[in-house]
Parts: C-alpha cells; structure tokens; sequence
C-alpha cells in the first residue's frame, strides 16, 4: 500500500479510473461501459467436433481502446470512419486476430481459417463508441486416433487489462473430458457481464483438453458448466442442492446446536479422556459429587487451554501460508490422524468390547458361531460380582487404572492430575471442530466454539462421573448396573465411528480443494497407462503385451473396488459372520464378474463388435434394481433377526448360563435349547448371479473399450483373464474388509450386528434408487424408449 | 463407469460434512452477534491483529505476483458465506494489491465492495482489519477525506498500532495537510521503525521538503527490506526501484535513474510504471525513438493519460502532428469521460491543457474547484500554472508561493515559478527559478523544457 504515496508520481492512472464506483449514481451510468473504458474483452467459444474445431471468438472494446483503434483507422479526425475503412479494418483485425489464436490437436498447430466477421460499433459513454468484432474460424481436425488431444491458447491483445472468457462446447457424439476451462458461459458472448458478484474478472487464456468420438475412458472427468455440474446431463445434483441449504435459517441453527452438543457428549468419550472416564469410575466407586464437579471442571480448564494454543498457532500461521495451500495440507494431514485415530480407536474398542472382556467360555456349543456376551442384563454367572469392582469387567479386573484405584481413596491431588492430564491433549473431536472453523475461515469464532464445547464437555464428564456415583449406589442395592456399563461401551465405539467419518470427510474436502480430485486422478492414471499400452498393443511379442496384461490386473483391481460393486457385494457379505465366508462372497463375485466378461469378451473378438451402448445402458439400470432388492434383502433379515433377538437360559452340562439367541429366516428352534443351533446364511449362488449381471452391465464396456483396441485375439483373452483375475482379488479382498465389521460385531455385539445390517441395506436400497435414477431416467434411457 | 457414482457419494460426504461445521459455525455465529458480543471482540481483535495487511500481505504466488488461486478460493469462500469476515477482509487486499500491479479500476471497485461487505457483517468496532482495508480502498480511489476519517478511527480503537497512522498520514498528505500527516508518518515510525511502509512514507515526506538525498536513503532501507521480506512481492520491490529511478531523475542523473527502472522491470516485467518512466529518461537522453517505443508500449498496457500526453508531446516533437493530434484528443475523450463517472479530481487534465495552451478557462476552472478541496502542493501548482495561462498572474504569484512552501526539489515546479514571474515582469525571479529548474533537471520535459531554456535566452 506505500505505493499510495506515489500518487503524485503515477497519480494519472488512479485518478482516472477511480469513478466507476460512483457510476450508479449518474444517469448516464447506463452507457457506461460495464467494465472500466479501458478495457479490451475477450471470448472465445470452442466447438469441439471430430472433423473440425470451430471457433466464435468475440473482442469487445470499451471506449478507449475503441477510440484508439478508430484514430487510427480514419482519415478525418473527428475518429467517424467510413464503411470502406471499416471494412478494411475488420478484415485486418481478423487475421491478426486469427494469427494470436493458437491451436493444437494432437500436437499439431492447426491454422484457423476466418469463415464470417462481423463489426459492430455501438453507443458507450460520453458520447463515444464502443465496439464488438465478431470473428468465426474454423479448423479441420481429423484424425483416426480414438483420444484426441487439444490446446489453445488466446494471445491477443496480451497485455491489456479486460475479461477474458473461455467456453468449450461439444458437438454431439464427442464427449469432451478431462478439460481445463468449463462448459458454460458467463457474459454471452460479452453482451452482459455480471454486475453483483464479488469475483475478479475472468481470466482465461489457455484451455487444454481430451475429446473422443467414442466413449469417455474411465477414471476422467466429463466436461463442466461454472456450477461443478457435468455439461449434457440435466438436473442430476438435486439431492446434492437440497442438501446444500444456502442460508443458515433457524432449523439449521439449531440442528448445529444439536449437533454441537452431541459432538461435546462424545467427546467425552474420546481417546485424550481414556483416563478421565477411569476418572469417572473411580469417583463412582468411592468420590463424591464434588470430586466429580472439581473433574469436570478441570478437564475443561485445561482443554480448552490446549485447543486454543492450537487455534492461535494456526492463526499465525494462516498469515504466512498461502490459505490455499495451507487448509488443504493441514485438513489432510489432521484428516489422516483423525481417521487413522478413528478407525484404530474403532478396532481396538471393538476387539476390546469382543474379545478383552469375554470370560474363557469354553463350553464346547455345538458349532456355536457366536460367544457369550458378558454385559447381557440376564448374565448370571456363578461368580458373585464384588461391588468394589469396577463392575463391568464380570471377573476381570482393570489392570490398567491410574494410582488410586487400588483402594487408597480419591484424593484431590491425583484427581487434578488426572484432569489435566485426560484435558491438555487436544484429542480428534477438537481437531474437528477447529477445522470446521478454520475451514470456514472463522478462527476466531472457532476458538469461541471450543469455549462452548468445553463447557459441554465438563457438563458431559461430570454427568458421567455422577452417574457413577449414583449408579454405584444402585449397583449396591439392585445390581443393575450392566444397561450403564454397556452404555459406556457402546459410546466410545460410537465415537469412534463418527471420528473416522469425519476424518475421511476432511480428508476429502482436501483433496478437492488441492485440486485433486481422487477418481480423476486414478482416471489420469489409468488413461495413461491405456495410452500407453493399447499403443504398443499391435506388436504383440513386445513389452506392450505385458503392459496390456498389467494394465488388466490393475484395471481389474481396481474395478473391483467400483462403488456398485462394493455396495452389492456389502449387503450379501452382511448376511455372513464369518471372515472367510465373507470373503468368499467377493471371489465368487468376481468368477461370475468374469465368466460373463469373458464370454461377451470372446464374442466381441470373434465378431468384433461391442454391446451397444442402449442394452449396457439397460443392464445398467438391472443391476441398480438388483442392488435395491438385496438391500431390502438385507433390510428385511436385520429387522427379522431383531424380531427374533431373544435371550436363552440353558444349561451346558452344569452351569447354567444364559445368551443372546437369534434366528435367521429360515431357522426355528430345533430341539431342545441345549443344541441349538445358529444357522448361518449360506454362501451360494447368489453372489456369482450378482456379479454375472454386474459383468454383463456396461461396467465392463471399459474392458471392452480396450479389447476393441487390442488386434490380438490371444492377447485380447488373456488379457480378459487377466482382468478376471485382478477382479477377484480384488473382490476377495474388499469383501473381506467390508465383511470385517460385521464379522466383528457379530461375534459378541448383536445389537450393533443389526444395526450394521441394516444400515448396510438402507445404504445399498439408498444408493440402488440413486443408481437406478441415474442410470435409467438421467441418462435418458427412459426417455429413448418412449421416443423409440 | 462407476467412477462418477463414488464421486457422489464422496460429494455426499463432503457436502454433509460441510452442512454439519457451517450448521455448528452459523449457532455460534449467533451467539456471537447477541449475546457474546463482548467475546467476539476481543476474539476478531486479536484476528486483526494477526493479520495486519502491510506491503505484501497479500499472499504471492512464487513468481511473486499475486496469486490467482488464492483470490478464486477466497471468492468461493464468499459466495458459499457471504457473511465469511475474515474472507472478506483478505479479499480486499488481494483486490488492492491486483490493482496496484495492473492497475486495473475494477479491482479498487471490488476491494470496496468486499470491505464495506466485511463491515456489514462485523461492524467497525469489532472489525478493525476491515476498517483499516476500507480506509485503503478509499485511499487508492481517491476519497482521501473518507479515508482519513476512517483512518482517525481506527487510530482511535487502535493507538499503539502503526498502520492506522500510516493510512492517516497518506490522506493527510494528499489533502495538504502536511503538519498533521508528518505527525501521523512519526507517530508511526515510533511504532514500526525501518519497515517498508514506514521508509517509503518518511522518503517521500523527504523528497516533498526538498531533500533528496534522505528520500534516496530511505528508498534504499524500503528496497533491502522489501527484498528481505517473508514472502517477497515483486511489485513492492519494482515499485522501490521505481521509486528510487524518480528521485534520481528529479536531481537529473540520468543513467542511475535508467539503471533503477531497468532493476524495476527486471523483477516486474511489463511494470507500466517504470515503462513510461524509461521512455521519459529515453527522451531525455535524447533518444526519441527509444521514447516513443516505451511509452507506447505503457499506453498499450494501461492508456493513462499522463502517458498518452507525453506520447502526444514526442510524435509532435518527431513531426507526427497526426499522430499527436490523436493522442492528445484521447487525453481529453479519457477526460470527458472520467467527468462522466464522477471522479473527484481531474487535475492532471487542468496541467494538460495548460501545458499545451488549450482551454485556459476550463482548465484554470477544474484546478480551482479541486483545489477548494484539495490544498496540496501540486494542487497550487496547478491552479498557479492554469492561472498563468489564463491570465491571472497576480493569482498565479500568490498561489505558486503555496506550492513552493515545502521547499520542494522539483524542476517543474521551479520552472512553472520562473514562468509566472517572467509574465508578472520579475524578470531576475524569472532567471533564477529557470535556471534552477534547468540545473536541476536539464531534460525535465521533452516539450517544456525548451520552453524554459528559451525563455531564460530571452
């Protein structure tokens, strides 16, 4: 800003330029010209066709400029020119113009040939002109290459201020992707600039994109309009405006209180507080109301002291780092710890509510998939549980408590310890929330919200604390302690759910504003190495073939991991409780996946055609239906199973003990309860029929996209098998993982099994619907048939 | 195929994330603007604080020069909260710093915009980093009274903090308020000593009382500490350097003043500044066609009128009268039309028609509003110069001893005296102030330069 001070120096410039913000107050505002007088405007439409690349290019002039250029084209000085000169000027001007106008497609420079032009010289402010030239060219473009590539760049007028807007406009039946301006305009054509918004002038100069006469290539990004919206396809982010609520209305508000305070409530629960919660337990077993109050209050104290520190430094830090560099670097770098913070809290609570605290049950059940669960209500062991006990751990006591427990007393000293101690760490939750508030640029209100969340963290863990001492009061005198106990099992894994969540969440948001858009950028990958191997395709022998080869072990891997096909595969994994068998699942997928791949694939060797696009297009839309029916598969046997969920006491030789049952679909109770039975869904047909159809679906026309590409039949097969290959690991693999948490859960936590279930089924009824919009009533697919 | 499905579903992800933290952040905003008022103060204090804009506080791109993606991702930031303050604020210094490197008007516009914005939603007193860009803005537009009012304010919540003298004194200086801006300029240099801003202020404080050798000094220390700065901005340095060539050329060394805006265009290349400043030092090394070349290369770049004056004066002086007729009717299209928008000052036209014997009444007419307004130095000036040409020359006397009180070193202003005293008949004054003109800066002015060597042959 010192360059103020050289008003006197360069005070033409400002002096000048300066009134344009009082032209709203002048009647004569309306002539003015929108932009600044100075200003040369540029626009350029580029229609991309096989053939030809056509091209609207318009050059609007503000007054100035337009002034200029008329002194120096007519011969009195009053700066009226002629129609001759006109005529003399424009076609000058458009040959210079097509001269600054680079074009390449595929690496060559191709010359634009001027078809139409047209000048205009219109009525600006101050009783001066301003002026559009309207230019046309064209450029041929044929080419047998199935990829096309083109660039352009605009260097007219280079160093002259102005708007410069770039557009990109497909001819129908070549798609354009992977393209660095935008599929829409903003001005038309420069006929109306926006006025209210708070943006700098456009400034595209270059544009660089991929276009094909054939499909897209998997993996890169269609073409889009200034929205984010695909260009061609209509209103297909309706769910994603709904959700988008643009104002913050009171509803809204509130539910971000609600929000906050569930979040504070969990939090509690979080790692950093481990401790604090033993905290808590102590005080149930032997504090008082007091001791919890003083804990509460000190966590706080000392959390929000961490938080903040944290909130400051990265303040500071915002000034000296670009924000744009800077938020996405540190939302992914806390996104990463947040999730793998999450997902291990998430393992280790599981395996811990599973496993760490199941009694040696050793009863041999006959095939019993399931274990006892040591916080059902009705457990009743032979074993007399001691009061002083931290009572959730049935025979087991903490071996992991901080001094105090061991039955010295509470005493205030180690009780302020352990609140800084459980407080100063500022644990995944607060992260959260600071990046919330960073993200949003609102440091300052963000340091506030943690004042918020603190206090309604204290509130949290000195209700748990009282719990305790009130629920310790009543385990003494009832017993009923277990429904607390599970409580507060349940919640940390809760937590931990909705810290992975976030953390991927951030995680995300990231890489969007990196600019990396995590499926295009695999698509760039694959497209490359496509680019390379179907190049090198024809010589068989050579190191292409195995770069054919590689390339379908990777596409199969990653085929494997597509959306759909995870959601498919979870709902029918959903069904099983055993690892293995989960696994299973997803390799039978992937055999039926590519037995269907390879006999459509040999067929389109031997005959050498493709599915056609309309019936890939229809399979498409069977498998969001298929998708849909297993989720309501999934659904319905989660709610049956809960319908069934029911306690059993019997007794194995003699003990007597008691737990959970349930029933699948198909089983009944057979016999007496001493030999029941948890029948388990079979692995069977299903999943290959699933992955048959998926194979059948346009899925596969990436495949087949590269097969047509490859002259050899042999290595078109193998390279089929191949794929097929890559897609069953992959499958194996990703079912496995998916299978994890419901393997997991069904081991000891019915409750959550259910829940897991069905969310698995609301989740792949959800996204089948979804799918099967898309695929059948936004594509047009629908819309074809009635035409048809 | 299935690659768009994931990317909704991530999409999904990220716009419900993004629901929950703005849901969470809007509650929070509420009850910052009711009932935690007092909070929210001390909290956006702090913020602004922190992020005091000075001299390249606008985040630089590695070349540099500012960085385009940062104001889109800002902008953004706007538009999906237009209540987002601190966006506001850091738009409106990313807007003033692109219109000090192109010059471009719509920048100031939106610098404005994002500022009065960032206000509506935090007022003044909480929002002092708002305050203070707004103050720029109406800097760099010329509403030096606003700025300075605004200026004082900020003075007022913030005492102990140099930028709100700074932007004071900048005002107070152009309104000719001198005592009062050099007060405000030490005020801050007790606060911010050997910054940029304050070195550059204090240099031209130096060059405006007449020494030039302090200015070039201070210029030096605004140069080594523009360089060493953070995040170095390219234009800040061209603009020391460009700095430092106009000094120079003031006392007449040419070569070092070249040397100075070669620097300039080094580290900013295509700096219309030092484009045009060249092409004056091309001239006065008599070196027209090198002239013509630079300053059609600066109206090329921004048509200032300064510029397309000066362009108009060499293709006179080459003999291109056509050529020179076209520039000097576009200086007074850009004239017309800046009435047109409302601009508060149009000297620089006054001295236009002045210096070429054109419309003496008009002109004398805009210097004398503008300097009702206006006092400064080179308000005076102008007012005495159209007087002279008009005929008022014993208004003329009066008012060019207004422009000299500062005892400034400026060869224009020493020649514009001579010129006044040779018509009121004071012809020893008239000999001594040309030929002080003439020794400072013998080629001060291609076209009136050998006006005022002529007149002292005389």
């Amino acid at each position: 800003m010192s360059r103020g001070l050289s008003e006197r120096a360069s005070r033409t410039t400002l002096t000048i330029l300066l009134a344009l913000l009082f032209v709203s107050g002048f009647p004569l505002a309306a002539f003015a010209h929108p932009l600044g007088n100075f200003t040369i405007n540029h626009f350029a439409r580029i229609e991309v066709g096989s053939e030809q690349i056509k091209l609207r290019y318009v050059i609007d002039m503000a007054e100035i400029p337009t002034f200029q250029e008329l002194q120096a084209i007519t011969a009195n000085s009053d700066g009226t020119p002629s129609k001759v000169e006109l005529d003399v000027y424009v076609e000058r001007v458009a040959a210079k113009y097509a001269d600054g106008l680079l074009l390449i497609v595929d690496g060559v420079r191709r010359p634009l040939q001027v078809l139409a032009k047209n000048i205009t010289l219109l009525p600006g402010a101050g009783g001066l002109q301003t002026m559009r030239l309207q230019c046309d060219l064209v450029a041929p473009a044929s080419s047998s290459q199935a990829v096309r590539h083109l660039q352009f760049e605009d260097s007219n007028y280079s160093e002259r201020i102005g708007w410069r807007e770039l557009v990109i406009s497909p001819l129908p039946g070549t798609p354009v992707f992977n393209s660095s301006v935008y599929g829409s305009a903003v001005t038309d054509e420069l006929k109306s600039y926006p006025a209210d918004l708070l943006a700098a002038p456009l400034d595209e100069r270059r544009a660089e994109l991929s276009f094909t006469a054939g499909p897209i290539p998997p993996g890169s990004h269609a073409l889009r309009a200034r929205n984010g919206r695909p260009v061609g396809v209509a209103s297909r982010d309706r769910l994603a405006e709904l959700i988008a609520v643009p104002e913050l209305t009171a509803g809204v508000a509130l539910f971000g209180l609600l929000f906050a305070v569930l979040l504070g409530g969990l939090h509690a629960m979080s790692p950093g507080h481990g401790k604090t919660i033993v905290g808590a337990y102590l005080i149930g077993s032997r504090g008082t109301t007091r001791h919890a109050a003083f804990l509460g209050l000190t966590v706080t104290i000392t959390h929000t002291a961490g938080v903040f520190a944290l909130g400051v430094a990265t303040l500071l830090a915002s000034e000296y780092v670009v924000p744009e560099r800077f938020f996405p670097i540190l939302s992914l770098v806390s996104g990463a710890i947040v999730v793998g913070l999450g997902f291990g809290l998430l393992i280790r609570r599981l395996r811990g509510v599973l496993g760490g605290h199941s009694h040696g049950h050793v009863y041999a059940h006959d095939d019993h998939t399931h274990a006892h669960d040591s916080q059902m209500p009705s457990h009743d062991h032979d074993q007399t549980i001691d009061p002083t006990m931290p009572p959730s751990h049935g025979g087991r006591t903490h071996t992991h408590l901080p001094p105090g427990v061991d039955g010295s007393g509470v005493t205030w000293r180690s009780l302020l310890a352990l609140g800084i101690s459980g407080g100063i760490l500022p644990c995944p939750s607060a992260l959260v929330v600071l990046l919330a508030a960073i993200s949003l640029h609102r440091v300052g209100y963000g340091l506030l919200l943690v004042v918020a969340f603190s206090l309604g963290l204290a509130g949290a863990l000195t209700a748990v604390g009282l719990a305790f001492v009130y629920a310790g009061r009543l385990v003494k005198s009832t017993g009923r302690f277990g429904r607390l106990d599970r409580l507060a099992r349940v919640l940390p894994i809760l937590s931990a759910l909705v810290i992975t969540c976030a953390g991927a969440a951030i995680c995300y948001g990231a890489l969007g504003q990196a600019g990396l858009n995590l499926s295009s950028f695999l698509g760039q990958l694959t497209a490359q190495l496509a680019a390379m191997s179907v190049n090198a395709g024809p010589s068989f022998p050579s190191v292409g073939a195995l770069g054919v080869l590689g390339l379908g072990l990777i596409y199969g891997l990653k085929h494997a991991t597509e959306v759909d096909h995870i959601v498919a595969v979870s709902a029918i994994v959903s069904e099983h409780r055993k690892l293995s068998r989960a696994a299973i699942v997803g390799g039978l997928w992937g055999a039926g996946h590519t037995a269907a791949l390879v006999i459509v694939g040999a067929g389109v060797l031997a005959l050498r055609i493709a599915i056609p696009l309309r019936v890939a297009g229809w399979l498409e839309f069977g498998v969001a239906l298929m998708i849909i029916g297993l989720g309501m598969a999934a659904f319905r046997r989660a709610l049956r199973g809960r319908a069934d969920f029911h306690f059993h006491r019997h007794a194995h030789r003699d003990l007597r003990h008691a737990h959970v049952h349930f029933h699948e679909l198909d089983s009944q109770h057979i016999g007496l309860p001493e030999s029941h039975s948890h029948t388990v869904a079979r692995v069977g047909l299903k999943p290959v029929i699933v992955g048959a159809v998926h194979g059948l679906a346009g899925s596969g026309a990436l495949t087949l996209l590269v097969l047509t590409q490859i002259n050899s039949s042999l290595l078109g097969l193998l390279y089929l098998g191949v794929f097929g290959i890559g897609s069953i690991i992959g499958m194996l693999l990703m079912s496995g993982l998916i299978g994890l948490p419901f393997v997991l859960s069904s081991r000891k936590l019915n409750g959550i099994h259910y829940s897991l279930q069905l969310v698995a089924g609301v989740l792949s009824m959800a996204f089948g619907i979804w799918y099967a919009y898309e695929t059948g009533i936004a594509s047009g697919l629908m819309r074809s048939l009635t035409v048809v | 195929m299935a690659t768009w499905p994931s990317a909704f579903i991530l999409d999904c992800m990220h716009l419900s994330w993004k629901i929950l933290t703005s849901a969470v952040l809007g509650t929070v905003i509420m009850l910052a603007l009711s009932s935690c008022a007092r909070r929210a103060t001390n909290v956006q204090t702090a913020a602004a604080e922190t992020s005091t804009p000075d001299v390249g506080s606008a985040k630089l791109s590695k070349s540099g020069q500012t960085s385009m993606v940062a104001v889109r991702f800002l902008e953004d930031r706007v538009k999906s909260d237009p209540d987002d303050v601190i966006a506001l604020q850091k738009l409106a210094n990313y807007y003033l710093q692109l219109h000090r490197e192109t010059a471009d008007i719509r920048y100031l516009e939106l610098a404005l915009r994002s500022a009065r914005s960032s206000l509506r939603v935090l007022p003044a007193d909480q929002n002092l980093s708002g305050l203070l860009v707004l103050a720029q803005a109406e800097y760099q537009t010329h509403d030096f009274s606003s700025a300075r009012d605004h200026a004082k304010e900020l003075t007022e919540y913030q005492p102990r903090k140099s930028y709100g003298y700074q932007v004071l004194g900048d005002a107070l200086l152009e309104l000719g308020d001198y005592e009062q801006a050099e007060q405000a300029y030490r005020k801050m240099e007790e606060l911010d000593r050997g910054s940029v801003a304050t070195e550059t202020r204090l240099a031209h404080l130096a060059v405006l009382q007449g020494d030039p050798t302090t200015a070039q000094r201070r210029y030096v220390i605004a140069l080594a500490q523009a360089k060493a700065a953070l995040v170095p901005s390219a234009e800040s340095i061209a603009w020391c350097h460009w700095q430092l060539g106009e000094t120079t050329f003031a006392i007449g060394d040419y070569p070092a003043a070249e040397r100075h805006y070669r620097d300039a265009l080094t580290t900013f290349p295509n700096y219309f500044r030092a484009l045009a400043s060249l092409g004056r030092i091309r001239a006065a090394l008599d070196d027209r066609a090198g002239a013509i070349e630079q300053y059609e290369h600066a109206v090329r770049i921004v048509p200032d009128p300064q510029f397309v004056a000066m362009l108009g004066d060499l293709y006179k002086l080459a003999g291109r009268d056509k050529d020179a007729a076209s520039q000097y009717s576009l200086v007074e299209k850009i004239a017309r039309l800046n009435e047109l928008n409302g601009a508060l000052y149009n000297r620089q036209v006054a001295v236009f028609y002045a210096d070429h014997d054109l419309k003496p009444e008009e002109a004398y007419a805009k210097a004398l509003r503008e300097y009702g307004v206006r006092r400064d130095i080179y308000g005076a000036d102008a007012l005495a110069w159209t007087a002279l040409k008009s005929g008022k020359i014993a208004e003329a006397q009066s008012t060019i001893k207004e422009a000299l009180r500062l005892g400034t070193k400026d060869a224009r202003l020493f020649y514009h005296t001579g010129m006044i005293a040779q018509a009121a008949g004071d012809n020893s004054g008239a000999r001594d102030y040309l030929k002080r003109a003439l020794t400072l800066n013998p080629q001060f002015d291609p076209l009136q330069a050998p006006i005022a060597r002529k007149t002292l042959e005389q």
